[in-house]
């Protein structure tokens, strides 16, 4: 189907009165953010990539889980399962994959995350101009890849606002039939024409090979190149609080007399406080131990656990960082490791 | 003239090195971007070749300084010797580097100080919107324009002083003094402080200045960015962090965000070398920077002191004198102070 520039409007307007809708926005500061759509907004170029990844969509950063009285619960707030995400990233939406993966794999279930992703459609955009921190090629991904996503959605053409929308799954086919008002159907060459255009942005993009990082990650967990790569760390959380994947949780109460709510909030293990235990003994007490866990995390103990690198190559913590301490450096010491 | 800056920051920091009166000079090396310059520890004669100067040092290099002369608890007599440490050091540096000596952060016997004259930075954010993510292929500055080339072919070329980051055009400090040793090279004129962005919110009244702080502060992901990259934010455990008891709620409500941010500015007081690091890494791109400039400007007024190079005297978060200024308190609103 094609989505005309002329009538995305109209199609948001559509697709807002039937859900929850958000998209990329422009963000006051510059760059965009994903934020809940009006008639009114205008779906912004994620040229670099939203500030934020699609997962605060789905996992607040703040969310209240239930609130007490004494020692019984009050009220469980439901959850609003109704979302539509349209112009993620397919980094964004690959990453989601594995969220679903924590949250709901495995026989756990967060009833929380898994209600709102239930009915949740995510349409991702096909990216055309990859940015220089960007590497999605370099961990199994693509600019116009379609894990996660529920409908791809590229430009007919270089520059051009009319969109092909193209179902990724039986969910995305339907959310298309059911706004087929605003939609035109596509010629029988528009899939072929995209699949130029995806040839064409991966290949402006450099392909980095971090097969070898997990067994050298694995055997060098003592090694000093850990301190080596970490020594203008800041201990901030900034590349842990834009990456799609990072899912770490605090969970909290907070009261006023004897009733209260409970809320989940998100954490980092970037934070020295994070491990830091009653007794005052901290299991990660340098920046070295802490960086370390963030890194193996992704590229070895996921693998182990969930099959996969939680990594997309969004690139957000390379341009995040204050000190520009760039990911794709640090494997790279590391692979290098004797 | 930054390649001779550059060659001039190497000369100074090989003999330290070589004839161990440092163990480490932290410094600048190129970053993986291509338009900036990012902290670097030299530790080895080889590492030296990587120190780098240009007009994308932006970085305060203070921030490492508490951490790199902290010690696990000392036995009496049987104390290990704190380090001997260089920093190369733009007069921004140099003024927080003063400040924490101050706080006895550091002895000033154990740091050897590069100074390092200022042009000012190039603004880091512009660089980046302008080239739209691309490959910067190359980043040069001839002290009037700024030429960006991506490695696709497209240059961007800036009025140098366009670009210059905010909190260098308006510096009142771009020469270091005091400095162990000072690079020769050219220097800014001393800019105004920047007090027009001051005198626009004092103007403002207390409703307005309070929408326009929690509009501003209603982006924050609380990741602490600000606090971590600021040199003189080192305390041990924030008081954003305790629980016990919590002064404030872990998320990112506008409640809790507003008063992480109200309470680390007032910290701020007099030790702030208005630097806009905190600025710079806010990966949501919030004005951190009017705020601590309203402090600074309060302290002036009020105290009559600059956070400035001079290491002797007490800075003025502990000193109290009968007649400091307390209308602030006295009388809220007057001047445009407290309120």
């Amino acid at each position: 189907m094609v989505l005309e520039a002329r009538s995305l409007a109209a199609f948001v307007e559509s697709v807002a009165k039937a859900a929850k809708l958000f998209v990329p926005e422009a963000d006051p500061a510059g760059g965009t953010i994903f934020a809940e759509a009006t008639s009114a907004t205008a779906i912004a170029p994620t040229v670099p990539n939203t500030r934020l990844s699609v997962k605060s969509v789905f996992f607040p950063q703040r969310e209240v889980l239930l609130s007490y009285k004494e020692s019984a619960i009050e009220a469980v707030p439901g959850v609003d399962g109704n979302l539509v995400v349209f112009g993620a990233r397919p980094c964004d939406a690959r990453a989601m994959t594995w969220m679903d993966e924590v949250f709901g794999g495995g026989g756990r279930e967060d009833p929380y995350f898994v209600e709102r992703r239930r009915a949740a459609v995510i349409v991702a955009m096909g990216c055309d101009e990859p940015c220089a921190s960007c590497f999605c090629t370099s961990v199994g991904g693509s600019p116009y890849g379609t894990e996660g996503a529920d409908v791809l959605a590229s430009r007919m053409g270089a520059g051009a606002a009319d969109l092909l929308l193209e179902p990724v799954t039986e969910k995305g086919a339907s959310f298309l039939a059911k706004h087929a008002g605003q939609l035109k159907p596509a010629a029988a060459d528009a899939p072929s024409a995209r699949q130029a255009r995806e040839k064409a942005a991966a290949s402006r993009m450099k392909v980095l090979d971090f097969s070898g990082v997990k067994p050298k990650m694995d055997a060098g967990f003592e090694s000093p190149a850990w301190d080596a790569i970490t020594r203008s760390c800041l201990g901030c959380g900034a590349c842990t609080y834009v990456c799609p994947t990072c899912h770490c949780f605090d969970i909290t109460d907070e009261s006023r007399g004897d009733r209260g709510v409970r809320v989940r909030t998100w954490d980092a293990c970037q934070y020295s406080l994070f491990t830091l235990h009653a007794s005052g003994h901290n299991p990660r007490s340098h920046k070295r131990a802490r960086m370390r866990q963030r890194l193996m995390h992704k590229y070895s103990y996921a693998p182990e656990t969930a099959k996969a690198v939680f990594c997309s190559g969004c690139g957000r913590c390379v341009r995040s960082c204050p000190v520009n301490l760039d990911i794709r450096e640090m494997l790279a010491a590391l692979e290098d490791l004797a | 003239m930054s390649a001779a800056i550059r060659d001039a920051i190497r000369a100074a920091a090989r003999p330290l090195l070589a004839e161990g009166k440092v163990s480490l000079i932290v410094g600048y090396e190129r970053g993986s971007n291509g338009y900036r310059c990012r902290p670097s520890f030299a530790a080895r004669a080889g590492d030296i070749d990587r120190l780098e100067w240009d007009s994308t040092c932006s970085n305060n290099l203070a921030v490492f300084l508490p951490g790199l002369f902290q010690r696990p608890p000392q036995k009496k007599g049987q104390e290990t010797p704190l380090p001997r440490i260089a920093f190369v050091a733009k007069a921004c540096d140099l003024r927080s580097i003063v400040a924490l000596v101050k706080e006895l952060q550091a002895p000033r016997g154990n740091l050897v100080l590069i100074g390092v004259p200022c042009t000012g930075m190039v603004d880091e954010r512009t660089v980046r919107e302008a080239v739209g993510g691309a490959e910067v292929a190359s980043f040069a500055d001839d002290g009037k324009a700024v030429v960006v080339r991506t490695a696709a072919g497209a240059e961007h070329r800036f009025e140098r002083e366009a670009v210059v980051q905010h909190a260098c055009r308006c510096c009142q400090f771009p020469v270091p003094q005091g400095a162990d040793v000072t690079v020769e090279g050219p220097a800014r004129t001393p800019g105004d402080n920047g007090d027009g962005l001051v005198k626009d919110i004092e103007k403002l009244p207390p409703a307005e200045r309070w929408a326009r702080f929690s509009a501003e502060m209603s982006r924050c992901i609380r990741c602490y960015a600000c606090r971590q990259a600021c040199p003189t934010c080192y305390c041990k455990e924030c008081f954003a962090e305790q629980n016990n008891p919590a002064w404030i709620g872990v998320g990112a409500e506008q409640t809790d965000v507003s008063i992480f941010h109200i309470v680390r500015i007032f910290h701020q007081a007099g030790r702030c070398v208005e630097c806009d690091a905190c600025l710079r890494a806010c990966p949501m791109g919030i004005d951190l920077r009017t705020w601590t400039k309203k402090i600074a400007a309060d302290v002036r007024a009020l105290y009559g002191f600059t956070p400035d190079f001079d290491p002797t005297g007490k800075p003025p978060l502990v000193t109290f004198k009968e007649d400091d200024a307390q209308e602030f308190i006295t009388e809220p609103g007057a001047q445009g102070h407290g309120g």
